[in-house]
């Protein structure tokens, strides 16, 4: 299928995750699920979301897609107490969610730089998500913390916050910013970085814990190289470059990357993520680094009403043998804060000049999968996403809703 | 402040409430934890359902579904707890379910020892079966650190 289509569908499939307050659904995730809480989720959904259409903008020059990037934004107007609503992705429905408040501000910064005058009021949403929560909750005189009461560190979503200061210090023409606070970011995540480019993925009490996660690995790289951009010291550069080394290391089976790699090198390598490899081929892409492979694995999750599924043995999280068989129905389910970064990614190796067909998604997507080892079938159309075994239903949110209304004993599952 | 979280089995008990009353319930809660957190989910009222989170339940009136949020099997034999009202008021216990029962805590009790012997791979494999049998029903539901019972009036049903 050509791109052009591939993102027509995927848009028409976001369209229809949409609801009043933003754009909706339940989660999978390695940590947590948010089955029951399907709710408009402000997170980092709309980092890819809104970038992803201003990308369409910029290469189709057609309105529609600026408007949509426009009412993406107009979403993230609703801050209370200066954080962003439901911001918790997996953990939902809280706000306060890190990296995903500061993935917000990036989708907003990105689209107030679009707008330039026009687009003041997004600039100040997200200086006063940067400023509330992150500045005078998080800072610590020396770093963020990811949580305010002990050291703590997580060199991902420090980086997704740098990614949002540079941009914050660019529209404002504050550098001091960037002398304050980014600077000193950066050099704590190269304090993370061991000698082969993998980053710890936190640390506590100055303690690094032994998590090492290529993807989040790969999503702490912009960062670098806007720290080597500003700077022009090379470690930042080298840092990129063997972060993604490392991370690249651990491709699964020619699919995607490893979920999680500890000491000695012993890996927990499902579920592998496929619509959040869209993160990886565009970091790639600013490395100048060929990872077809992962292309051809992003675009075999393509699923006929034009969603992308989230993951490949889930159903393997806790044996970690090869999966075999139906794929789980997390595989299946899509969400939108793993098909953003896919959404960015092809609209990114859009061709300028290109239209935007007419969608061809289909109205209803059925597939066979499993849950917890018994058989079942996946039914998602416009109005909702439902789970069967058999004829009975175990599982269905109606996509206007914010909570699931049928929820099996086997599909409560955090 | 950062935003604080309750722990996963109060997570659990309290989105399951959110999704079986649609957001829609009267909430009868003593401590402010349980009524905050069940307002974040549940903010609109309905009179023909209640929410019944410990403490002492004033039956001003007889609501057609009560759903009942107590602790685990042991405390569940002391006579003040709320299960133990829900007969004699007219009710039926239609579903009994259980949250963090005997298997999610040998699962986490595996994952510390894991953690511990610095089996961080083995350590989140445990996690993740945790989480796989974190919901109990029947004898093992009232095994359980928290159990919810969903009961719905005879004469109004």
């Amino acid at each position: 299928m050509h791109i052009a289509q591939i993102i027509a569908n995927l848009d028409a499939w976001f369209d229809s995750m949409r609801n009043p307050m933003g754009y909706a659904g339940p989660v999978v995730h390695w940590w947590q699920n948010s089955l029951q809480f399907a709710g408009a989720a402000h997170d980092w959904r709309y980092e890819g979301i809104i970038a992803g259409y201003l990308n369409l903008y910029q290469r189709t020059e057609d309105p529609q897609w600026l408007n949509k990037a426009k009412r993406a934004g107009n979403d993230l107007l609703r801050l209370e107490d200066g954080n962003f609503r439901h911001s918790s992705f997996e953990l939902n429905p809280y706000a306060g969610g890190t990296p995903h408040e500061a993935a917000c501000d990036i989708g907003l910064l990105l689209l107030a730089k679009t707008l330039q005058n026009e687009g003041q009021i997004y600039l100040q949403a997200a200086e006063q998500n940067l400023q509330a929560f992150y500045i005078q909750r998080l800072w610590d005189g020396s770093s963020f913390r990811e949580n305010p009461s002990i050291p703590s560190f997580v060199p991902n979503k420090a980086a997704t916050l740098v990614e949002a200061l540079f941009l914050l210090a660019e529209l404002t023409n504050d550098e001091a910013l960037i002398e304050q606070y980014v600077l000193p970011t950066l050099q704590q995540i190269l304090t993370h970085q061991t000698p082969d480019g993998a980053i710890y993925q936190y640390s506590a009490n100055g303690e690094f814990i032994n998590w090492l996660m290529p993807y989040y690995v790969v999503r702490a790289i912009p960062a670098l190289l806007l720290g080597y951009q500003f700077t022009q010291d090379k470690t930042y550069e080298t840092a990129a470059q063997s972060a993604f080394d490392f991370a690249w290391r651990y491709l699964v089976e020619g699919k995607g990357l490893a979920q999680i790699v500890y000491p000695k090198s012993r890996v927990n390598s499902y579920p592998i993520w496929i619509a959040a490899v869209g993160d990886v081929l565009r970091i790639a892409r600013l490395l100048q680094r060929d990872v077809e492979s992962l292309k051809t694995w992003l675009l075999a999750g393509i699923q006929a009403n034009g969603s992308i599924r989230t993951a490949y043995g889930f159903a393997s999280a806790v044996r970690q043998h090869k999966p075999t068989g139906l794929p789980d129905f997390r595989d299946v389910l899509p969400v939108c804060g793993w098909s953003d970064k896919a959404f960015r990614y092809l609209t990114e190796i859009l061709p300028a000049g290109e239209t935007i067909p007419s969608s061809t998604a289909a109205s209803m997507l059925e597939v066979p999968c499993s849950i917890r080892g018994k058989t079942a079938l996946y039914r998602e159309d416009q109005h909702a996403m439902a789970l069967y075994q058999g004829d009975v239903l175990i599982y269905r949110w109606c996509k206007g809703q914010e909570w699931a209304e049928t929820v099996s004993l086997d599909l409560l599952w955090k | 402040m950062r935003i604080e979280r309750p722990s996963l089995e109060y997570q659990y008990l309290f989105d399951y409430c959110a999704s079986v009353t649609q957001g829609q319930a009267q909430l009868i809660a003593e401590q402010a934890f349980f009524l905050n957190e069940l307002k974040r989910r549940i903010p609109e009222t309905d009179p023909q359902t209640a929410i019944w989170v410990e403490g002492n339940y004033r039956q001003e009136s007889s609501p057609k579904r009560l759903i009942v949020v107590q602790p685990g099997w042991l405390v569940s034999l002391l006579p003040h707890r709320p299960s133990r009202k829900l007969l004699p008021d007219g009710y039926e216990i239609e579903k009994m379910i259980g949250f963090h029962g005997w298997r999610s805590i040998l699962w986490s009790q595996l994952f510390g020892l894991a953690r511990r012997v610095g089996r961080f791979d083995l350590a989140d494999r445990c996690l993740q079966a945790m989480r796989l049998s974190y919901v109990e029903q029947g004898l093992a539901a009232r095994l359980s650190t928290l159990v919810v019972l969903v009961a719905t009036h005879k004469e109004q049903a």
